[in-house]
């Protein structure tokens, strides 16, 4: 039971297909912002839509292709006040104890509402509320987190952000464990999003170790994360390349710390108003000398309408 | 003296419930340009620059050490409404806030907590050629407490009674003096009354709808007050306080910075948990950002710390969202 906890986000992480930005949106609208500020900055308003499969590879376990989970996202701005809606079908996850090298099946859901406003062009303030629900055999977390965040255009091209999460997770016996998370990236984007666009983004995130008030129940790890992310938009076609590194603190009788890093390639192709993306990756999750791979695949679809 | 004293310990947690209710965030001289945060002397109000309706909503956890061990965990979750108009010259302002703090008792031990609390108050201003404001105002205060074993769910009621005035000097100088009348019920003490002396002075550069800045500081004092046992209700006493309280607030292409922070001493000689205390001492706090457009929607975030220290040691921090319409 306790290393459930304890696991929560490990292999989360490597699989996590919403791939949200921190600073601005990504050029594909069918995927979704992490920080509430960034939806200030979308083009226009969308609807799009994804799926996405992943396998698990360990040393002792395997998973073969699994649905990860389908989504609809909805943003729409008639001034300059934008909302976001985001929605994923739960899915499945698998948690990695690697202590053991066994894997738990878990279902998850992951709803988010965003409400941005854009003020003189030049910067952005925004407000978030996200629920994401994981059910195992063995117990049901319910984690909800809220959030504030802005973000600053400087020079026409560059934008800087900054902001942060407040985290609840809840357990069925009523125990709970809350910390804050701290989010803040700088991007930039140049060209036309209708014609010839580059966009890169580099975002960190950090959060504390944080007891629960049951303390049956392993700490939240401390954690941090880099992202990069760059895009290009060439005319009908779109590029994208994404890294990410995550590292979880070692807790309790752990001496290694859970390090996650994953690569993520994509390629669109927009037709009018649709965008069409195909997304591949794989990650490698690593504790001493133990490891877990996972690859996945992520198609999208989303159409703009301003 | 041992009874005294132990009623010492027991009063002392309602000079804290005022600040744990609602953190001296409020503006004494001049009001924050976050038009949803609160004045705490109503003739702030009358500076106020356009009329705004707002809701927030906080959420926080801490934790309590004693001598070296943490003792408790708390969660807690408030909300506040905040609704400030004019009237030709009279500005009104009103503003109500809720906490419910939860905490998991492990022992019974000394030391102040409060479960929850309900704040309500309303201002009125009268502003006069753009160089002085005079105000009125009324505070109430409902409040659950804990403070030992024995008194371990205690009500508390405080009705607050202010008059203040401010001026502004050179065009950008504030100059600002409260008087505030406080009278305390509560469950199982006799009842309290005493005075808060409240000065301050703010400096506000800028125009609405340009580049502003602003920071004000100011100073609140109270003498120590005591009332006697009768019957079975216990000694009442409110000790000496000094609280400094220090705001400033940048704001440019409407997108504002806030920090404010508030340091209260009290002098004390109790015993707690077999400490002998001198000091009781809070800092609270505060840090956001908002979007405040000239009129429309108006939203933002602030984080919050609190520490507490008397025999105990108290460190909590919260999160707090905001929501708010400003009027034309």
């Amino acid at each position: 039971m306790k290393k459930l906890y304890l696991l929560i986000i490990s292999i989360a992480m490597s699989i996590n297909v919403a791939s949200a930005q921190v600073v601005t949106p990504q050029l594909d609208a069918a995927l979704p912002v992490e920080m509430s500020s960034a939806a200030g900055w979308r083009f226009g308003s969308a609807i799009g839509g994804q799926t996405s499969f992943a396998k698990v590879d360990g040393e002792t376990e395997q998973v073969d292709y699994f649905n990860v989970d389908s989504s609809v996202l909805f943003f729409y701005q008639p001034s300059n006040i934008i909302t976001e809606v985001y929605w994923a079908t739960p899915g499945k996850r698998y948690l990695w104890d690697h202590t053991t090298d066994t894997l738990l099946e878990t279902t998850n859901g992951d709803g988010r509402f965003s409400l941005a406003i854009r003020g003189d062009k030049n910067v952005t303030l925004g407000i978030g509320y996200r629920i994401e629900d994981q059910d195992a055999s063995s117990d049901s977390i319910d984690k909800s987190l809220y959030e504030g965040s802005f973000s600053v255009r400087m020079l026409d091209n560059l934008y800087m952000a900054a902001g942060m999460q407040r985290v609840t997770e809840k357990f069925e016996s009523g125990s709970s464990r809350k910390w804050n998370r701290i989010l803040a990236g700088v991007a930039l984007q140049l060209g036309d999003p209708l014609k010839r666009m580059f966009r890169t983004e580099v975002s960190y995130e950090s959060s504390p170790k944080t007891t629960a008030d049951d303390p049956a129940i392993s700490p939240h790890r401390e954690t941090t994360r880099v992202q990069a992310v760059a895009e290009v938009l060439f005319d009908s076609f779109l590029f994208s390349y994404r890294y990410r590194n995550t590292t979880q603190g070692a807790i309790e009788m752990e001496t290694d710390d859970l390090i996650d890093v994953s690569h993520r390639y994509g390629f669109g192709f927009k037709l009018g108003s649709a965008t069409l993306g195909v997304y591949a990756g794989q990650g490698t999750q690593t504790a001493g000398d133990k490891e877990l791979k996972t690859q996945f695949f992520q198609g999208t679809l989303s159409f703009g309408f301003i | 003296m041992e009874i005294a004293m132990n009623g010492k310990k027991l009063i002392l947690g309602l000079g804290f419930m005022v600040f744990l209710v609602n953190p001296g965030f409020s503006q004494v001289v001049t009001p924050s340009m976050d038009p949803t945060q609160s004045v705490l002397m109503p003739s702030a109000a009358g500076w106020r620059e356009k009329p705004a309706a707002g809701f927030g909503y906080h959420e926080g956890s801490g934790t309590r050490d004693l001598h070296g061990e943490q003792i408790y965990q708390f969660d807690d979750s408030g909300m506040d409404a905040n609704l400030a108009f004019k009237a030709g010259n009279v500005f009104i302002e009103m503003n109500a806030s809720q906490k419910t703090t939860t905490v998991k008792l492990t022992a019974a031990l000394d030391g102040h907590m409060n479960f929850q609390s309900d704040d309500g108050r309303l201002n009125i201003a009268l502003a006069g050629n753009d160089f002085v404001t005079i105000g009125l105002g009324a505070r109430s205060t409902d409040s659950l407490d804990y403070f030992d074993q024995v008194y371990d769910s205690e009500s508390t009621n405080s009705l607050r009674t202010i008059g203040s005035i401010s001026v502004k000097t050179m065009d950008m100088f504030y100059l600002g003096l409260g008087f505030e009348r406080v009278k305390e019920q509560s469950s199982y003490a006799v009842d309290l009354t005493w005075n808060n002396l409240i000065s301050g002075v703010a400096m506000h550069l800028g125009q609405p709808g340009g580049t502003q800045f602003r920071v004000e500081y100011s100073l609140a004092l109270s003498e120590s007050e005591e009332n006697g046992l009768n019957g079975d209700e216990q000694e009442s006493y409110h000790p000496a306080t000094n609280i400094n309280r220090l705001s400033a607030e940048i704001m440019f292409s409407g997108l504002l910075f806030s920090v404010v922070s508030e340091d209260i001493k009290m002098e004390v000689d109790m015993m707690e948990n077999g400490d002998s205390i001198k000091e009781v001492s809070m800092t609270n706090t505060q840090g956001g950002v908002l979007w405040i457009p000239d009129n429309g929607l108006s939203i933002g975030f602030y984080f919050l710390a609190n520490n507490a220290e008397a025999s105990y040691s108290d460190s909590t921090s919260a999160f707090k969202v905001k929501v708010a319409y400003i009027f034309q």
